[in-house]
């Protein structure tokens, strides 16, 4: 079952601060709609889990989320491969960013959700709208958050991975190795 | 007295109404694994890496089977088709590749199947998700390919040309053109799914106890693929809750089972099949479109010629395929004395459920198309329905089709007139003047249709020459066991069509007893039973192929026991006649009072046959006869041949009005009338008869698989596939006529899967309500939301044309 959604807004917030916050996965993932928890990746992607449902078929899906494509300030492209209830879905999230002037962004977005399993077959003519209800939540969470809107921008601590915690704290080793080389130059 | 013809009750029922039957499911054996399928989410998708630990690591969870332990322990499946069929590679478990949504992927045997459910939804499952194909046209432009190997989605392709079809044209006073038709996707849903358990013996014997109706077929295909000969497979069966058709391909579940069980150290392995999963993996019916359709027609209607493209879906993979583009040839003409014919046929793989030789199979599909034809004609040129028919229909029998295939008995006009006494047609026809005065949509639709039986295989070598299958055979070993009991052994494996009943019917009448005597063992084993590669229950044939087997084997058994009685009573073989005295069955000398029982003749064979004379070695009563009906080989070249034994007719007359607020079509009448030759068992022929038209009913008015673009089936449950029930099925006017068979010794013909009628007919009665309303009736789907898009869109415009010179 293929969805596609789009649609604009304008927010009162500088484009690079838009951007800022829609390309930065850490920052996007929580405003997925009934954000749970999210696991950064070595990668830079990461494990978003959301609950969904559909009736009374309910359940967590984990969705893997990788911010794809951008070119600051003007565009941000999300893939996203999720599981849920004994079905699949992918999503692409694509954001353009537009100068509104008066330090306003217009922001147009489009979105594909595919899915695929039982879920469809089970609830079938019921995901349209339900899916087209949480894109609208996501879309007023992004407004928000691009406002500066109280408790949205503020992003809740990633859960971050052993490896991706391995991988940072080499990072920060290299860096202050070569800090020190630099300064005994 | 004869107890053929008579409507005996059918003996499986007291077990099977009190409970007491036996089904695959219901075997429970300390310590068996039941088996979890995990099924690609995906309709086309490759793998590219499966993680087993966590599911591995449960507790409780005995093994996990991927693509990996397949590629080890099996070799593809034999494909039926040449090339480029022989390219597909099928096995139990996609491996690198899914093609439809459902294929299973992985397979977790645990210690419940609750348990293996839960470990299955811990395999990840990495795909890369491909385009998928739904539309059959747009999958012969092999833009997305299914199976890299075969190179193309076009499995099967040839025409099939018979007569002077330019001619029939050039003469024509009328053609009638119908741009597609289109015959949807559906399948009959056994009341029991698909079931099995498996167990891999230490010794490397696969025992599996499964409710497959094909097993001599089946066991041909499992042993290869799972790399045995043949004989160290025994499969069994014992009661199986309905096939038709769809649980003849089974045994690809049925090898992950033993797969399984050979990886658990030969622990037992069960699988269930849910619903969801029957309705999304099982098997569903060919799909099929026609195209750019020319009918000739003479001054008077009567039609002279026909040529067409028809594109045949045959899911995923082949398997049975491409077998149904040559099945369909048994009724080419369909009813009606047509003589000129050009079909080209294609077939092609979509990424769907494969098909299966689903009720009626590839048969029903064409029949529905020459109704259609022959409807729409009669509408377009302002013929009544009925005398379009009469005008049409073969008289002459037997009546060889210009393909080569013998219609061996029927009498259809009379079929029409019985159908329309029990509707009350002139009635109706008054009711529907009035009704159209008050503007309300009020149809009446024939439809007229055969049911082929006892193929000739032969025709598979016009699919493939080099397939080794031609004829036909069937087996039934009969004996009088030690205490005299009549055992009835046969090759076949029903599921509901009542053969032990019949059996002994025909049993009881050629031994002289009561049907009640003789024992027919349920099920099938194929260690015990003796079968031969075209055993089994399928395509309308155990009245001919069954109990001819029978027949053949009661002659053999009682040569012996008048050999036999003859010795031991003294008397001439002539004099002795067979019935039942006091002491149960026996063989008496007529006008004295000299018998001997069976038991008593049981006992010398067996147990005291010192007294036995040596011309009397070969006297075992136990016998065993092959029925073989007399086919030749088809001309493969010109596709011309006798591919079926038998045709049973069935004519059904419906009066539908539709809705004009909800479009729902409302049955108001329904009349379906029957020809299967001499009836065995009238009861058993009218509840065939009852079953086939509730399914078609289903068909045509609710059931449907229903794809997104994506390859996602949409109607994966009941609440959406809406099969029919007790509470849908109108109220049926039932009757038959007997025209009895010249090719079968009991004049009986195949019968049981009805020929698809309901859909022609209730086609031709939305046809018949419609056509003022610019619609042409090109669907063989009629739920509400259908017949509200036509109503919505009338498309005769488009879809027909008449040219008259």
């Amino acid at each position: 079952m293929a969805i596609e959604f789009n649609g604009e807004f304008t927010v009162a917030t500088p484009r690079e601060d838009a951007y800022a916050v829609l390309s930065e996965t850490q920052k996007f993932a929580p405003l997925l709609p009934s954000y749970q928890s999210h696991e950064l990746q070595e990668d830079g992607s990461a494990v978003v889990k959301i609950k969904v449902g559909v009736g009374k078929i309910r359940g967590t899906a984990k969705v893997n989320l990788k911010l794809e494509e951008s070119e600051a300030p003007i565009r941000a492209r999300y893939v996203g491969k999720g599981t849920v209830m004994g079905g699949v879905f992918n999503l692409i999230a694509t954001f353009e960013l537009e100068d509104a002037g008066q330090g306003q962004t217009r922001v147009k977005w489009h979105g594909d959700l595919i899915m695929f399993g039982k879920l469809v077959s089970l609830a079938g003519g019921m995901i349209k709208p339900i899916a087209k209800r949480d894109i609208g939540r996501m879309v007023e969470a992004i407004q928000a958050a691009l406002s500066g809107e109280a408790g949205v921008v503020a992003v809740p601590e990633p859960r971050v991975s052993p490896v991706a915690k391995l991988l940072a704290l080499w990072k920060k080793l290299v860096s202050l190795v070569r800090g020190l080389l630099r300064k005994q130059k | 007295m004869s107890w053929v013809g008579k409507s005996l009750r059918r003996k499986e029922d007291d077990r099977l109404v009190r409970g007491n039957g036996l089904f695959a499911d219901d075997e429970q054996i300390e310590g068996m694994l039941h088996l979890y399928i995990l099924r690609s989410p995906y309709a086309h998708a490759r793998i590219r890496g499966i993680d087993t630990a966590a599911a591995e690591s449960l507790a409780g969870v005995a093994c996990v089977l991927t693509g990996a332990d397949i590629k080890e322990q099996c070799d593809p499946y034999m494909q039926l088709g040449p090339e480029p069929c022989d390219k597909i590679i099928d096995l139990p478990l996609a491996t690198d590749k899914v093609v439809f949504q459902g294929e299973p992927v992985a397979a977790v045997a645990a210690e419940t199947a609750a348990l293996a459910m839960d470990a299955g939804q811990l395999i990840e499952v990495d795909y890369e998700m491909l385009d998928a194909v739904v539309d059959p046209e747009q999958a012969l432009e092999d833009k997305i390919v299914l199976h890299e190997a075969a190179g193309t989605n076009r499995v099967w392709h040839s025409v099939f040309e018979y007569g002077d079809v330019d001619k029939a044209f050039e003469d024509a006073a009328h053609v009638v053109k119908i741009e597609r038709m289109h015959f949807h996707r559906f399948a009959s849903t056994p009341v029991e799914n698909n079931a099995c358990v498996a167990e891999w013996t230490r010794q490397g014997d696969v025992d599996f106890l499964c409710n497959n109706s094909f097993i001599g077929f089946a066991v041909q295909l499992l042993a290869p693929g799972l790399r045995l000969p043949m004989e160290k497979i025994r499969a069994r069966t014992y009661d199986i809750g309905g096939s038709f058709g769809v649980k003849i391909w089974n045994y690809v579940y049925m090898a992950l089972a033993a797969l399984a069980s050979r990886k658990c150290d030969g622990r037992k392995v069960k699988w269930s099949e849910t619903r969801t999963e029957h309705l999304l993996a099982s098997g569903h019916g060919n799909e099929r479109t026609f195209l750019d359709t020319e009918v000739a027609l003479d001054k008077d209607g009567v039609i002279t010629g026909i040529r067409s493209r028809h594109i045949d879906d045959c899911g995923a993979y082949t398997r049975y395929e491409p077998l149904g583009c040559v099945i369909w040839a048994q009724v080419l003409p369909a009813t009606y004395g047509v003589r000129n014919f050009r079909i080209d046929f294609t077939q092609t793989v979509t990424n769907k459920c494969p098909v299966v030789p689903n009720r009626g199979y590839s048969r029903m599909q064409h029949l529905w198309f020459m109704e259609r034809v022959v409807d729409i004609c009669a509408h377009e040129l302002g013929i009544p329905a009925d005398e379009m028919r009469l005008k049409n229909y073969v008289r002459e029998f037997p009546y060889e089709t210009p393909n080569g295939c013998v219609y061996d008995s029927g009498d259809y006009p009379m079929m029409l007139e019985k159908a329309k006494e029990l509707i009350g047609w002139d009635e109706w026809k008054k009711k529907q003047a009035e009704a159209r005065k008050e503007g309300r949509w009020l149809g009446i639709g024939i439809g007229t249709t055969l049911d082929s039986g006892t193929n000739n295989f032969g025709q598979a070598q016009i699919m493939n020459p080099y397939l080794p299958f031609s004829g036909n055979s069937e087996v039934c070993v009969i004996r009088l066991d030690f205490d005299g009991s009549v055992i009835v052994t046969l090759g076949t494996g029903p599921s509901g069509q009542g053969h032990e009943t019949a059996t002994s019917q025909v049993v009881a009448d050629e031994l002289n007893i009561d049907p009640a005597m003789v024992t027919v063992r349920t099920g099938f084993d194929s260690a015990w039973n003796t079968f031969s590669g075209h055993s089994g229950t399928y395509a309308s044939q155990f009245a001919v192929t069954g109990l001819s087997a029978v027949h053949g084997a009661c002659q053999k058994l009682k040569v012996e026991m008048r050999q036999l009685a003859s010795f031991m009573l003294e008397a001439d073989e002539d004099d002795l006649e067979f019935g039942v005295g006091d002491e149960g069955p026996q063989l008496a000398v007529k006008g004295t009072d000299k018998a001997i029982n069976y038991w008593f003749m049981s006992n010398v064979v067996n147990n005291n046959n010192a007294l036995l004379g040596g011309n009397l070695a070969d006297v075992t009563l136990n016998v065993r006869h092959v029925y073989r009906p007399p086919f030749e080989a088809p001309d493969t070249e010109k596709k011309f041949g006798n591919l079926t034994l038998t045709y049973a007719a069935q004519l059904h007359i419906a009066v539908i009005e539709i809705d004009k607020n909800t479009c729902r079509p409302n049955i108001l009448a329904y009349a379906a009338v029957d020809d299967c030759g001499s009836v065995i068992n009238p009861q058993i022929a009218a509840g065939q008869v009852h079953g086939a038209t509730a399914h078609g009913i289903g068909a045509a008015l609710l059931e449907t698989f229903n794809y997104d673009e994506t390859g996602n089936l949409l109607t994966a449950t009941f609440s959406d596939y809406c099969p029919i029930t007790s509470m849908n099925i109108p109220d049926i006017q039932y009757g038959h006529i007997e025209s009895p068979s010249p090719f079968s010794y009991n004049g009986a013909k195949g019968m049981g899967e009805g020929g698809g009628a309901p859909l022609h007919t209730i086609s031709a009665a939305i046809q018949d309500a419609l056509h003022s309303e610019g619609i042409i009736v090109n669907e063989s789907h009629h739920s509400a939301p259908k017949v509200f898009e036509r109503v919505n869109a009338p498309n005769r415009e488009k879809v027909v044309s008449v040219e008259s010179r």
